[in-house]
């Protein structure tokens, strides 16, 4: 117990935290291309252009057949076949961002389908266009309610990054499998990078709670919240 | 020379299918500038589809239409359709009240009658906002101004509604059952904008089930059924001496709920 504390923890975490910062990279990158991804899809396959649409849903269904884990090895074994010479890293990133993405644009297109299509029709009718209809209408609320759903995968995400060790990118488990094949200290050291793992997820949930209450719009907000809103600006 | 303005609104032969269903067969309509058409007529009978068809919402399958003149939706001459930007502006020059509340939930009752006017007719914000808040007293909701839709009745938000329609400066109103998804002592708010605009000569097409408005506030009566107009005649003839039999029955099963009402002690 004390050598946990005084000589494992100062001396191997900040190797661990050093992959720490490699995992929330390669989360937020990936969260961020999975997002516009997602969207694109998302619209792609609602617009139902001829060739396209059939080509975002085959999309859809094949990275959600296939564990994560299997794309990423495939991806970063394949890629360097047809000539594609990625790191590690960015072979992460695409493999993450492809795999979240196709789950993302079920989320989007949800969300876009549940608004009204009185929404459309009265933006129609103002003379807006197709485009001006998505930009002002219907994003602005199908957004807000995808929100906490994004919040979800981005957590679950920030997790599975940890797959990514299987191909040599240093993130956090695999310094921390480093660790162990020098020391032979499995237990601690994993203890470790699950206490790593949970701080950060706990903090990126409460993190995506804020944002969420932040961006809930007034119209959706019970009537205290603008009242102590009002005293606080008072 | 003298020159007529030509109608706001004028359709001939409008046909529109929906797979194998006619709803709308061969209905024609032309409304006069000023005047206040009121479109009655069983539910089903192809009402609604006709303002949508007159909106160019839902573009009908034959037939030909003129906003002030000019064809709606195809290219004179031949069968070609317009451009998306001309549909566009043909759209935004014809004004629309639904029957759901269709208000934007994200913007509050200005944002919403400012929406048309800084995005389709290019205004700066300032300038926009003074209009909506003219147009927004206009129907009584001055104080309302920054209130979200959730803040707002039923009957308020259909006002905001037409607000918003009106920012728009269109030839035509088209009203879709404005009051139907209301409460019932909603309603007499809704019905009296309305009943202002008819006054100040806001050329209307309404589509409604209010019968006492209709005899009110109609310079003409339209009667539909099974997506055809069985008869069009001034509110005083079709209320007191409906030509049609199909007529007299709906007005027999209608109305006989009013005289209920008024016989009861």
């Amino acid at each position: 117990m004390v050598e946990f504390f005084f000589v494992l923890i100062p001396e191997h975490f900040p190797f661990l935290l050093e992959g720490a910062l490699i995992t929330l990279q390669l989360s937020i990158l990936s969260m961020a291309a999975a997002v516009v991804i997602g969207l694109g899809v998302a619209l792609i396959r609602l617009a139902k252009v001829p060739i396209l649409s059939k080509l975002c849903a085959a999309y859809v269904e094949v990275w959600r057949d296939v564990p994560l884990i299997v794309q990423l090895l495939v991806i970063f074994f394949t890629l360097p076949n047809i000539g594609i010479r990625l790191p590690g890293f960015w072979a992460g990133v695409l493999g993450l961002s492809l795999n979240i993405g196709a789950y993302l644009s079920e989320v989007f297109r949800a969300a876009i389908s549940s608004i009204d299509t009185g929404q459309r029709d009265a933006g129609l009718s103002i003379g807006m266009s197709r485009f001006t209809v998505y930009r002002r209408v219907i994003l602005p609320q199908a957004m807000r309610i995808a929100l906490p759903t994004l919040g979800g995968y981005f957590i679950s995400l920030l997790k599975d990054s940890s797959l990514v060790s299987f191909i040599a990118v240093n993130e956090l488990l695999r310094n921390g499998t480093i660790i162990i094949a020098n020391t032979f200290r499995s237990m601690e050291v994993y203890f470790m990078v699950a206490i790593i793992y949970f701080i950060m997820s706990f903090a990126a949930a409460r993190l995506v709670g804020w944002v969420e209450m932040k961006l809930t719009p007034a119209y959706l907000r019970p009537a205290a919240f603008d009242l102590r809103r009002r005293l606080r600006l008072a | 020379m003298l020159m007529t303005a030509p109608p706001p609104i004028s359709a001939t032969g409008i046909v529109k299918r929906f797979g194998a269903a006619t709803v709308l067969d061969d209905v024609s309509l032309t409304v006069a500038r000023g005047e206040v058409v009121c479109v009655i007529g069983p539910s089903g009978s192809g009402k609604s589809t006709l303002l949508r068809c007159l909106s160019w919402l839902a573009p009908p399958d034959a037939g030909r239409i003129e906003l002030a003149g000019e064809r709606l939706g195809l290219v004179d001459g031949g069968e070609r359709l317009r451009s998306a930007a001309e549909i566009r502006r043909q759209r935004s020059r014809i004004g629309m009240v639904f029957q759901g509340l269709n208000l934007w939930p994200h913007l509050t009752a200005a944002g919403n009658v400012m929406e048309g006017l800084v995005t389709v007719r290019r205004m700066p914000k300032a300038k926009a906002r003074e209009l909506a808040l003219a147009h927004l007293d206009r129907v009584g909701l001055l104080a309302k101004a920054d209130a979200y839709p959730a803040r707002l009745s039923g009957g308020q938000q259909q006002r905001v509604a037409i607000a918003r329609a009106l920012a728009m400066e269109p030839e035509i109103l088209f009203f879709d059952e404005p009051t139907s998804a209301l409460d019932p002592e909603l309603v007499g708010e809704v019905l009296d904008v309305m009943g202002a605009l008819a006054r100040q000569h806001t050329t209307m097409v309404v589509v409604t089930h209010e019968m006492s408005f209709a005899a009110e506030a109609a310079d003409r009566i339209l009667f539909m059924d099974e997506g055809r107009v069985v008869e069009e005649a001034t509110p005083a003839s079709f209320f007191g001496n409906p030509r049609e039999e199909r007529s007299r029955r709906f007005l027999d099963r209608t109305l006989s709920r009013y005289r209920l009402l008024v016989r009861s002690p």
